[in-house]
């Protein structure tokens, strides 16, 4: 089985690039119906190999995206750029899926949720119709008729199958495939013989003979398709799942199973039903157009109310009161061992009943986050290949480089981020990076480089994007700020605030304005989305290296992994993300540089010294011979901080200093400890740069 | 009499595995090693079915497909063909060219057992 495993890698791999290929060659004003064909049989390939060489997760997955395809390939569904932003990610997730099988591992959590989410949308957008409908005909949606399928509750599927005509003449066993249809579930099936000709006209070698099939099978889909594989040719095989157990099927599949009405005759019935709108219109009391605006109304009440509320899994909350359930249990259990009078005994069952509801309480906890949490990379996933186009367009080379897409983030974070982000991305390379020319005669490499950056520190995301192109020109910004009015004559701002002003609206100093970053009115756009968010925007550039565009976002609600130490007589927390180790030196190996900076050596380099009880202003350290240093990491630079004592690790909960007090450089954040004191959570970089400014926090 | 099939595929060993594996499902078996040969072997042999590669010297599999679908013996036959791709293009040419259904290659014995039972 080794090499049809290996041929099938490469076939699904060669597959899924003729799919993005094909995808992104589309030209959506005018998008060739064998294109969109293409990548239905793409999709349809991959699954079925998928699934004969066992590998039932892409095989449902690409599924999924093989039956969005089937609507648009048969002109139902218009290919807009949103969909085939869909389905190009989900040809990334295909490559991932591939890469994980290829070495038998499961596909990582992430990418999971990164795969629910896309179903999730493709699901969504299928709810919606996406194909525009002028305003007459979109009042024809049936009123209140349900769906036109036949089928009733259970598990299973509705089928519609028209043979091909030269089924005979093909020696296509049609008696066969029923029998084989047959043995997958309970069938029951309607012959159709409405598309025989008449008889002068008849061919009797021609198949003119149609089914409707109506299949109970716990097999999935696939199973069913595989039956129908040597006749199936798109529009003559329709397969729809009978509805989920505990929705309500439409009156036409009881008639259908009770009554033995067939199919057609109730398609035919339900044709002849008209919307409300179109009889209101037929009867004179009112316009069309009134009717086009009522829908449209209704439709946006209805975005509203699916963008206000978040869908979760049946499973996810099951799983919920599941643990809520045990933690009842446990909470008996509690109560039974601090009655019990045999001490012994009470502190068996006492710490048995801790020990569970230490790990229900962190699931609970997990569980709980996790309904609104979703990997940064969502976002993240669309722009290599947006900066690959654009870098086309453009005739730039540019890569992107990203780094911690696994970063989580609220999911309406997520969706406020995608805007701004996009601007920025799009800003980088068509303003920030020069053109191959102007790069190699500056002696930079032609090739230019962004690197989007998540990362999740103290109570705070940080998503940054960094190019190294030709940085923000200060001349040009104080002159272009000066013409609009946005500082007075003779002011000095110093970089940071020179920076800040590409924010402003109707700030922008490109004279020629390209259709690709528009007219300086996203900038302002995209700080009102981060403030929106309560969080804030830095700049960091240099002319002719580049520049950094950070985000910085709250993370409320947050739940830190800290390490807790003392110092003095307080009890801060550093992230554990940011240390790396701890250990005890001997004063005699930190050394004074510079007259009163310290550094260690540790392993043959020279690590500054931060004393936490001076640098927080606790009063003087005293002289300790044995200091215990934590050793902690930020934004690439490494310092040695000096505490009295390590408590332990716990996760604690973050609560916003700025909300509650005001911001402090080098503290990111506070905390409840258990015994219901604050403890404050330290900001390692913050603490580096104010050891570097030296300093003292002013708290 | 258990039924006949012929199979047709310029590589010995394929046939082999074909062979051997349609043996021992209690299938008769007859080969040829082209699409010429075939159609010298098939003529009044009474065949279930027919399993022909595509590319093989002399005639190519989907020339024997409509040569055979051209002889009133062979109209409804069930033809399965042996494609190396599951590129579509070559399952529509059988198809277009008469054959009945296609075993994409590689196949393991089970799969093709199925699809053999698939049609006759």
């Amino acid at each position: 089985m080794a090499q049809f495993r290996t041929a099938f890698f490469e076939e699904a791999t060669e597959l899924a690039d003729s799919m993005e290929a094909t995808l992104l060659s589309l030209d959506l004003q005018a998008v060739e119906v064998e294109d969109l064909h293409t990548l239905f049989r793409a999709a349809h390939s991959i699954k079925g190999n998928a699934g004969t060489f066992g590998f039932p997760a892409i095989a449902s997955f690409t599924h999924t995206l093989e039956s969005t395809l089937e609507p648009v390939r048969q002109g139902q569904r218009a290919m807009t750029s949103d969909l085939r932003e869909l389905i190009l990610q989900g040809v990334d997730l295909i490559r991932s899926h591939l890469h994980h099988a290829r070495n038998d591992e499961p596909l990582p959590e992430r990418e999971q949720q990164s795969q629910a989410l896309l179903v999730a949308r493709l699901k969504e957008d299928k709810d919606t119709p996406t194909v525009p409908v002028p305003v007459p005909a979109a009042a024809k949606a049936p009123a209140g008729s349900g769906s036109s399928s036949a089928h009733r509750a259970g598990t299973g599927f509705s089928i519609r199958f028209e043979a091909p005509q030269d089924a005979f003449r093909r020696g296509v066993n049609l008696e066969r495939l029923f029998r084989d249809l047959a043995k997958l579930g309970t069938l029951r099936s309607w012959p159709d013989a409405s598309r025989l000709p008449a008889l002068e006209r008849l061919d009797p070698e021609d198949c003119h003979l149609a089914w409707d099939i109506r299949l109970e099978t716990t097999h999935p889909l696939q199973d069913v398709e595989e039956v129908f594989e040597f006749v199936a040719e798109g529009e003559n095989l329709r397969i729809q799942p009978l509805p989920a157990e505990g929705s309500v099927p439409p009156l036409g599949d009881y008639l259908q199973v009770d009554a033995n009405v067939s199919p057609a005759d109730i398609r035919e019935a339900l044709a002849k039903q008209k919307p409300l709108g179109e009889i209101l219109v037929d009867m004179g009391k009112v316009k069309p157009e009134a009717v086009g605006k009522a829908l449209e109304q209704q439709a946006k009440k209805r975005t509203q109310a699916e963008a206000s509320t978040v869908r979760v899994a049946t499973e996810k909350i099951d799983r919920l009161v599941n643990l809520v359930g045990e933690l009842v249990i446990t909470q008996a259990m509690l109560a039974q061992a601090s009655q019990q009078t045999n001490t012994m005994v009470a502190e068996e069952q006492m710490s048995a009943a801790l020990l569970q509801l230490d790990r229900q309480t962190r699931e609970l906890q997990e569980r709980v986050m996790g309904i609104r949490m979703v990997p940064v990379d969502m976002v993240f996933s669309r722009f290599p290949r947006m900066v690959h186009e654009l870098g086309r367009q453009l005739g730039k080379d540019v890569e992107l480089t990203m780094e911690g897409q696994a970063t989580e983030l609220d999911k309406t974070f997520i969706e406020m981020l995608v805007d701004p982000l996009t601007h920025l991305v799009r800003n980088s390379v068509d303003h920030g990076m020069e053109d191959k020319e102007t790069r190699l005669a500056a002696g930079k490499p032609s090739m230019g480089t962004i690197a989007l950056r998540a990362s999740s520190r103290g109570g705070h995301i940080y998503i940054e994007i960094k190019d190294d192109g030709r940085g923000l020109n200060r001349d040009k910004i104080l002159q272009k700020a000066l013409e609009r009015g946005l500082l007075q004559p003779g002011a000095t701002p110093s970089d940071d605030e020179l920076h800040l002003l590409i924010f402003e609206p109707g700030f922008s100093t490109v004279e020629q304005v390209s259709d690709l970053s528009g007219r300086g009115v996203g900038m302002d756009v995209v700080r009102q989305n981060v403030r929106a968010l309560g969080g804030r925007i830095e700049v960091e550039s240099q002319v002719g290296r580049g520049t950094t565009i950070r985000l910085v976002l709250p993370l409320t609600l947050a739940i830190l992994d800290g390490l807790t130490v003392r110092v003095a007589d307080e009890t801060y927390v550093f992230p554990l993300a940011s240390v790396l180790e701890s250990f005890q030196c001997k004063d005699e190996d930190v050394q004074t540089v510079k007259g009163d900076r310290e550094v260690i050596s540790l392993r043959g380099e020279f690590i500054p010294v931060v004393r936490l009880q001076r640098l927080l202003a606790l009063g003087t350290a005293q002289a300790n011979s044995r200091a215990l240093l934590v050793l902690v990491e930020a934004e690439g630079r490494r310092a040695a901080m000096a505490v009295d004592e390590l408590l332990g690790q716990q996760q604690v909960v973050i609560k916003s200093l700025e909300t509650h007090y005001k911001r402090v450089e080098g503290i990111s954040g506070a905390t409840i400890l258990g015994d219901g004191r604050v403890a404050l959570i330290l900001d390692v970089s913050g603490l580096m740069r104010l050891e570097a400014g030296a300093a003292t926090v002013e708290a | 009499m258990s039924p006949c099939i012929l199979t047709v595929d310029d590589s010995s060993t394929m046939r082999q595995m074909i062979t051997f594996t349609l043996k021992s499902a209690n299938f008769e078996v007859v080969e040829a090693g082209d699409g010429v040969e075939a159609l010298e072997v098939a003529p009044g042999k009474k065949l279930a079915l027919i399993i022909t590669d595509v590319n093989m010297p002399r005639m190519d599999g989907i020339t024997l497909v409509q040569r055979l679908r051209a002889l009133p013996e062979f109209r409804f036959t069930p033809i399965l063909v042996l494609t190396t791709e599951s590129d579509a293009s070559m399952k529509m040419k059988g198809k277009e060219a008469g054959a009945t259904g296609w075993i994409v290659k590689p196949f393991s014995p089970e799969k093709l057992l199925e699809v053999v039972n698939k049609v006759i």
